[in-house]
């Protein structure tokens, strides 16, 4: 169970198990969202833009590694 | 053999010896003398310690008739910090503790605080969170089958002929911000002030100025740890501190205390003091005038 425990600035300030707490961007957060809130996180790979970046990374590397 | 022994057991004690001349363990000493002379020994100082507890709040005042009071009790994981402190002070009993909101970063410990000590009367504003944090803390309020007393404005705690402690906000009961419902305390000995704003806001400075409360002190806990949210110029103008406190954890994830505090409070003469700097910083005050024991 994730729940908000706080804003500070840019970030919510998120409580999971046994009372540890992290940080998210505000930005992830539904504006309406209050403190107490119980939240649902749920993450999704992005895997389009994760081949097309590696991709781009690959590119840089082998243009500069001698082997 | 045993010659040598003997040697090194002197070397070991001596160095014990040295470090307890500095003023913090003269201090902690005298502290325990004064528990061992009877819990409750009559003085006529006033001490007020922020506890270095990293990005949150955690205060002990000691009265001079041998009470103490616990404003906040740090975070999560302050426990053993603040347990020890208050052990290695004498501090067998908490007379007043104060929860001044329910945020993690001043209610973490406050369950471990209620466990391991003897405790009197518990104040907290009216509101809740829903965090297990704040949960642990009302179960360990009613294991110990405690009360809690409202915090408000108008609450008065204590009223000696010296002495006087009164809760100056929250002044209002909806706020949108758990910040603005913080227990702000006024501790007033003699002619020495301090006020502690917890995490108040401009909105519950406004309340208070409104109230007409004397918000007048030497000491100022700087509100919300020095963030923007707080110490409008106007509120600051009125409390005129000599020395602002500002318990915050070093290179925390918030930046505070903000620039535009800090710049309020130098352009107003005012000492900046903050724990993530100095470590736990000591008042003590005869009612006349205010002293360091860990002087910066």
């Amino acid at each position: 169970m994730y729940i908000i425990d706080r804003f500070e600035g840019d970030w919510a300030i998120i409580e999971y198990k046994k009372r540890k707490t992290f940080n998210l961007p505000l930005s992830l957060i539904p504006p309406e969202a209050k403190e107490g809130d119980v939240i649902f996180i749920s993450v999704k790979i992005n895997a389009d833009y994760t081949k097309k970046l590696r991709a781009k990374v690959n590119k840089i590397a082998d243009s500069i590694f001698k082997d | 053999m045993k010659r040598i022994v003997l040697l090194i057991l002197a070397a070991l004690l001596l160095a014990g010896c040295i470090n307890n001349t500095s003023k913090e363990a003269n201090l902690k000493n005298r502290n325990e003398q004064a528990t061992i002379a009877g819990s409750q020994k009559q003085t006529d100082t006033l001490e007020v310690h922020f506890l270095d507890v990293g990005q949150g709040d955690s205060i002990l005042i000691r009265f001079p008739n041998g009470k103490n009071m616990l404003v906040d009790a740090g975070k999560n994981n302050s426990d053993s910090t603040i347990i020890n402190y208050l052990k290695n002070n004498g501090v067998k009993k908490l007379d007043y503790l104060i929860g001044t909101h329910p945020h993690e970063d001043h209610i973490g410990s406050l369950d471990a605080v209620i466990e391991n000590f003897e405790i009197g009367e518990i104040l907290m504003p009216k509101v809740t969170n829903n965090t297990q944090t704040f949960r642990d803390v009302l179960s360990a309020i009613k294991n110990k089958g405690l009360l809690v007393t409202t915090a408000k404005a108008g609450v008065n705690i204590i009223n000696d002929d010296k002495l006087s402690v009164n809760i100056l906000a929250p002044c209002g009961t909806t706020y949108e911000s758990l910040n603005n419902f913080s227990a702000v305390i006024k501790v007033k000995y003699g002619d020495v002030s301090f006020l502690f704003m917890g995490d108040a806001e401009e909105i519950s400075e406004k309340e208070i100025l409104a109230s007409g409360a004397d918000v007048n002190a030497q000491v100022l806990k700087v509100g919300h740890h020095g963030s923007q949210s707080s110490t409008s110029l106007e509120f600051l103008k009125a409390v005129s501190p000599k020395y602002a406190v500002i318990s915050v954890g070093e290179g925390n994830d918030y930046h505070h205390p903000h620039q535009v505090t800090l710049d309020k409070l130098q352009k107003a003469e005012v000492t900046i003091l903050r724990t993530d700097q100095i470590g736990s910083i000591v008042f003590s005050t005869d009612g006349q005038k205010i002293d360091f024991i860990n002087e910066p």
